[in-house]
């Protein structure tokens, strides 16, 4: 303990605020240190000088009642008029929890009625996935979009039918490719005028992939399948699209049209 | 049976000047008291116990009655001689004990211990001052003396040690204890 905390001790033993265990550990502490026994001594004879004086109260010298009664204007003293305290109890329906109950069924519906609607718009938007073909860059559809040809071919050994068709911001290629041994397709283009944005496969075989690169798109087919290839239409721009088919890496069909024109 | 202080000031408020002539009669001597000790002067503590029964009357509506009575007016009796203590350029040297104490006669070692005790308190600043004269003249707990100085529990400890040790100290310096 420092010095300041058995000061603060002693005090306290005087004030009789000191539990038993911390009054014990003091005396022990006062029977070891005569200096600090001298100095609760002195502490002891302090109080005990103030505790006679307690009781021993000064008169006031008489006339002293009087004289503040004299003083006093009674008329000054005005008492305060004990006016009835009007309390409206609010009612219930204009209590605050109750307006903010209003404000939050309010809001709910609010947001409820918003929801509806926008999923009625919605459910109303909604086409089929075939019809949406042609839609992602502009909201007309593939029937309605501007035709830059039909490629067709047909040999023994494969048959294709290339549909193309753009608009302002898209260009669709509807592909229909059968062979019964594998064939390559590839449809190839200006990456600075168009750029693949995705390569649908409506119906595919298994032994079919499809590879596209950033100038063209290469489908090795086997079988019936049929495919829309949707490129970016960068630059509305005239450009041409071609389409080649090889059999065993040899080119048995060359074709091409022209998209923007 | 005693009518208790909140039930004075009550029928006080209702205009009975008696029940007000009861409460000067119940505190004036405590206040008196609570005067002299903080400035040390008999007519001076006269004239301030006075002032403090004015205010109080003219105080009396703003009365909260979930107070004490006694803390009220001691409040008011506190400020009073704060302000005279601001206003008053010197401390006057206390030459004889502010005691009404028969026991002692001028000049024995009693005399001159209190002397010398009322002496040290003078010496003290006047919030030490305050709240020494509440514990030793008012008898009040550390709560109530807090609640008396509008201040904290924590702080009426801290400040009425620090008093202690000062007035301690002092003493030390003129022998006080060297008696013994």
């Amino acid at each position: 303990m420092t010095e300041k905390q058995i000061l603060i001790k002693l005090y306290q033993r005087l004030d009789g605020e000191l539990s038993d265990s911390e009054l014990e550990a003091l005396n022990r502490h006062l029977d070891e240190n005569p200096r600090w026994a001298a100095t609760f001594q002195d502490i002891q004879k302090m109080e005990f000088r103030f505790k006679n004086e307690k009781n021993s109260l000064k008169p006031t010298g008489a006339g002293l009642k009087e004289n503040i009664l004299n003083q006093i204007d009674m008329e000054k003293y005005e008492t305060p008029r004990n006016e009835p305290v009007v309390r409206l109890k609010p009612g219930f329906w204009t209590q605050p929890v109750v307006r903010f109950a209003y404000a939050y069924a309010l809001g709910i519906l609010t947001g409820l009625v918003i929801y509806l609607v926008y999923q009625g718009e919605v459910t109303t938007t909604d086409t089929p996935t075939s019809g949406m073909a042609g839609t992602i860059y502009d909201s007309r559809s593939f029937e309605n979009m501007k035709s830059a040809g039909i490629m067709q071919f047909e040999s023994p050994e494969v048959s294709t039918l290339c549909n193309v068709k753009y608009s302002t911001k898209l260009v669709e290629i509807r592909l229909e490719l059968s062979s019964e041994d594998a064939v390559s397709a590839r449809i190839e283009f200006d990456p600075r005028s168009v750029g693949i944005l995705n390569v649908l496969n409506v119906n595919v075989s298994e032994q079919t992939s499809v590879f596209s690169a950033s100038s063209y798109v290469r489908i090795d087919n086997v079988g019936n399948n049929s495919f829309i290839i949707q490129l970016a239409n960068k630059t509305s721009l005239q450009n041409e699209i071609d389409f080649r088919i090889f059999q065993n890496e040899f080119p048995v069909y060359h074709n091409a049209v022209q998209i923007n024109q | 049976m005693e009518r208790d202080d909140n039930e004075l000031v009550m029928q006080t408020l209702n205009g009975n000047r008696f029940t007000f002539g009861m409460l000067i009669d119940r505190y004036q001597q405590t206040i008196f008291n609570i005067m002299l000790r903080l400035t040390g002067d008999y007519e001076t503590a006269r004239d301030l116990t006075q002032d403090v029964f004015i205010k109080a009357w003219e105080k009396l509506g703003s009365f909260k009655f979930k107070y004490r009575f006694y803390s009220w007016i001691y409040r008011i009796a506190i400020n009073e001689a704060i302000n005279f203590n601001r206003k008053k350029k010197s401390i006057k040297p206390v030459e004889k004990p502010l005691t009404a104490n028969e026991e002692f006669e001028e000049n024995s070692d009693e005399y001159h211990e209190m002397t010398l005790l009322y002496a040290e308190i003078q010496q003290l600043k006047m919030d030490y001052r305050v709240l020494v004269v509440l514990k030793y003249f008012c008898d009040l707990s550390y709560e109530e003396m807090a609640e008396v100085t509008k201040t904290s529990v924590k702080k009426v400890r801290s400040r009425l040690f620090s008093a202690r040790e000062l007035m301690r100290l002092g003493l030390m310096q003129k022998n006080f204890f060297d008696n013994d």
